[in-house]
């Protein structure tokens, strides 16, 4: 009990001192808020070193008990140990670093969106396969005119197509993708809130 | 790219680059060997990175530095240890016994991203945005050609009402009468409805993007193997 | 068993006992001759009483309390017991106990459903073979088919006569971008900020590369961060292509300085808003910068004459409106960003007052950018292959999906014949 009011006040405290100085101009308050902020920044790196960690031992741990597929484990543990060797003693962004950056991580990156694109095509191909809705033909239709509308046609003149485009991306697209933002936000702030007035507390084990 | 122009390394890099192209591609036949040695080659070399960039931005400028140059600065430098105190309590989230021990360090990281997240939304999206609905009927030109002056009306209206429909789209308060089921009221399911049909054309939207984004990819991607193989064999 | 009862203390003694074991006094009075009970089981002058846990015990006197025991008389329980206690009841009690079978009663019924559930568990908790299955599938064949026909697509403008493919032309988007870059003075402070995975390098690089070529026209310096973890690698990819493309040459410390990563999403976004040299006290090459003139009068974002970030999700982007947007006041936001964050960032492009002042969208917003400025023709040379590609995508969704529409409405007229 003694420790979850610990907590709640810990989250409680530090939401408002970050809350307020987006309203309140104190310089005391200023000050405080930025040495939170700078170890907030601080603590989300080292977060992200304790997910890499359990990575390692994922991976190891399959090496050792020999799992299936532990020989791919075992080729990411070489690769991580590699790339971050090479890093760590030529620089991050020297030659050697920018050489496994542009012909390993950008080619497997490039080649797996240009999958998404087959992937997409067929997704969208598979979309009128059940009974078409309304909402689903605007989607489809939208979609088709957006895309025709960006590019040039060799078999159409079809100048309308990218006025059409122009308007639709300037108008009901703005006001649908508005009406989502504020849905967004609104729910932000929601959740938001239930979290510093301790209802929600995903910090707890 | 001509052959000639290449350095043996870069060429080896070219190489490097086709047999992963590929790899990946090889996916259109089903899951292979092949393709998973990419992937986790890929997650390596991403992983090994992040480690790299997190020790030369934060680790050892914030944590490392101000403790090793301690004796030299100001008193002030007494607030560094904290964050290394408060980074090693965070470590041992990573042992099941000591977990606890780190639940402090949470509950600030998740009241200060909560409140970040509050204050950018309201201050950041809220307010400009109700500010920009209200600024759609603010024409200054009354006097301007007449049409214009209506189609502008019009447009504004549009958007005013896609933006008011698609935000009451995403209120599922719901009552049930009489032994039905839960179902929204009247007006506000018909309000609904247009607002799905703006989120419709949203959605198309995003996803002509998504599509186009794809297929600059595999357009950038298949020039890459043309031009390689052109310029090696 | 009863035991004795002690009048000074009320201690309970061991039967036999003759002194209480608590306080010495004397318990000769309590042991009386029991008198003898008749042959019906009742001792008369006497009625049975069931104790507290609802035993038949044995007789006991009504002016007695639930414990049987005579607290407040001299008189011992035992005097009015009766002679003898009545056999048969005890031996009745006293009997060798019923035996009971140990095994369960479980009908048929139940023991069917007893093995289904063991076979439930057991299949649940180990692990199953995947079933064995075609390796190529008619999903595989359509993938194939796609990928077969928009590698045509691509081809076709590389090696037949192309047909005419006319640049989209630069439109006031475009040029109000430029315009931001070109109204900068020389040696300007710019912030840079490359978030982008390195999958969307293809869309991306071109606009950045003419984008960088104008700034190096201005001798700007550029200040490179990122909230990505590969967003300083693809910052220095950037100048290093963007040097190539447009013939200069641009060097780290003097023309621009990398200050790398910053973790933490939107904490990070707003850290640097409130304080930028706090967030990176030093480059990631581990430099000093805050000294050198460029950056000597630097303390926040607003600080820099133009903010420009290069992102592919709308998500990355409203966070950079959201938290460095409000506290720009008289520095400029322009956006390069891929062609899927347009939709949800077009409320704040297209807002009165603008939140974003500039925006380039995808391989089309590339391309009338190299329009406008005319120097770089890197996003050009894609667009015949690219628009190819667009319309054969189309194509595949509008044709395949009426035979798919087709398919599906006769698979429900022979499932459903008659129209039921």
């Amino acid at each position: 009990m003694v420790k979850r009011t610990l907590l709640i006040a810990v989250t409680i405290t530090t939401g408002l001192v970050i809350l307020m100085g987006y309203f309140i101009n104190l310089p005391a308050l200023v000050s405080v808020r930025k040495i939170f902020l700078n170890w907030a920044i601080i603590l989300a790196a080292v977060a992200l070193l304790i997910g890499l960690i359990n990575l390692i031992v994922v991976h190891a741990r399959k090496i050792i008990n020999k799992e299936p597929g532990s020989h791919y484990s075992l080729v990411l543990l070489v690769s991580l140990m590699v790339t971050a060797v090479v890093g760590i003693v030529s620089g991050p962004t020297s030659k050697m670093s920018q050489w496994i950056f542009n012909n390993i991580q950008i080619p497997i990156e490039t080649s797996l969106m240009a999958l998404l694109a087959v992937v997409l095509i067929s997704a969208a191909i598979r979309f009128t396969y059940r009974r078409p809705t309304s909402f689903s033909l605007i989607f489809i239709f939208t979609t088709l005119i957006i895309m025709l509308g960006t590019v040039s046609n060799p078999w159409l003149n079809v100048s309308w197509l990218s006025e059409l485009r122009l308007w639709i991306t300037r108008v009901p697209v703005v006001g649908g993708a508005r009406g989502i933002l504020f849905g967004v936000v609104l729910g932000t702030i929601a959740t938001g809130l239930r979290v510093l007035m301790g209802a929600d507390r995903p910090y707890e084990d | 790219m001509s052959i000639a122009n290449l350095t043996p390394i870069d060429l080896v890099g070219a190489l490097v680059g086709i047999f992963f192209t590929l790899s990946i591609f090889s996916y259109a036949l089903g899951d292979n060997a092949l393709f998973r040695l990419a992937i986790h080659i890929f997650i390596g070399v991403a992983s090994g990175y992040i480690v790299v960039v997190t020790w030369f931005n934060v680790i050892w400028p914030k944590l490392i530095l101000p403790v090793l140059e301690w004796e030299n600065t100001t008193n002030d430098n007494l607030i560094v240890l904290v964050p290394l105190l408060l980074s090693l309590l965070l470590l041992t989230k990573l042992v099941p016994r000591l977990t606890t021990l780190g639940s402090p360090v949470m509950a600030f990281l998740v009241g200060i991203g909560v409140a970040t997240a509050i204050g950018g939304a309201v201050i950041g999206t809220l307010f400009p945005q109700v500010i920009a609905s209200i600024n759609l009927f603010d024409f200054p030109t009354w006097d301007q050609n007449a049409g214009l002056f209506w189609i502008l009306v019009i447009e504004s209206s549009f958007i005013l009402l896609g933006t008011l429909t698609a935000l009451i789209y995403f209120h599922f308060g719901a009552h049930s009468h009489n032994d039905e089921p839960p179902q929204r009221t009247g007006w506000i399911e018909l309000i609904a409805r247009i607002g799905k049909f703006f989120i419709a054309i949203t959605f198309g939207a995003l996803f002509a993007g998504v599509l186009m984004a794809a297929l600059t990819a595999f357009v950038e991607r298949w020039n890459f193997i043309l031009t390689t193989f052109l310029s090696v064999f | 068993m009863a035991g004795l009862l002690c009048d000074n203390c009320g201690a309970i003694n061991s039967p036999g006992n003759q002194v209480c074991q608590h306080c010495q006094a004397s318990l000769e009075d309590h042991l009386t001759q029991p008198e003898p009970i008749s042959s019906d089981g009742d001792v008369p002058g006497q009625s049975q009483k069931f104790n507290s846990t609802g035993h038949l015990g044995f007789p006991v006197d009504d002016h007695l309390g639930s414990e049987g025991y005579d607290s407040g008389h001299k008189q011992s329980p035992l005097a009015e017991l009766g002679d003898v206690i009545p056999i048969e009841t005890v031996v009745e009690e006293i009997s060798k106990p019923k035996p009971y079978s140990l095994k369960i009663r479980v009908t048929d019924a139940q023991r069917t459903n007893i093995r289904l559930l063991e076979k439930l568990t057991r299949t649940e908790a180990g692990s199953r073979p995947t079933p064995k299955t075609s390796n190529i599938t008619t999903q595989h064949i359509i993938r194939i088919l796609i990928m077969l026909f928009l590698i045509l697509a691509i081809s076709w403008p590389i090696f037949f006569d192309p047909p005419h493919l006319p640049l989209p032309a630069a439109d006031s988007n475009v040029s109000s971008f430029s315009q931001h870059i070109l109204s900068l003075p020389l040696d300007a402070p710019v912030l840079l900020a490359f978030d982008y995975e390195p999958g969307y390098a293809s869309e991306l690089d071109t606009s950045t590369t003419a984008v960088l070529d104008q700034l190096m026209s201005r001798n700007a310096y550029l200040t490179l961060v990122s909230t990505s973890t590969s967003g300083a690698i693809q910052a220095e990819r950037a100048i290093s292509i963007a040097e190539v493309k447009a013939a200069r040459i641009y060097e780290a410390p003097t023309d621009y300085v990398n200050l790398g990563y910053i973790p933490g999403g939107a904490t990070g976004l707003i850290g640097l808003s409130t304080g930028i040299r706090s967030t990176f006290p030093l480059s990631i090459n581990g430099d000093q910068v805050w000294q050198s003139p460029a950056l000597q009068d630097v303390n926040t974002p607003n600080d820099f004459n133009l903010v420009i970030v290069i992102t592919d999700s709308s998500a990355t982007a409203r966070t950079w409106v959201e938290q460095v947007r409000p506290n720009l006041i008289n520095t400029p936001l322009l956006m390069i960003t891929s062609a899927q964050v347009e939709p949800l960032i077009r409320p704040y492009f297209d807002s009165d007052p603008a939140q974003v002042d500039g925006l380039i969208v995808g391989l089309a917003g590339s391309v009338g950018y190299e329009t406008f400025t005319g120097r770089i023709k890197e996003a050009s040379n894609l667009w015949g292959s690219f628009s190819m590609s667009v319309v054969a995508a189309a194509g595949l969704i509008l044709f395949g999906g009426m035979v798919s529409a087709i398919l599906a409405a006769n698979k429900q007229g022979q499932d459903y014949p008659g129209g039921e």
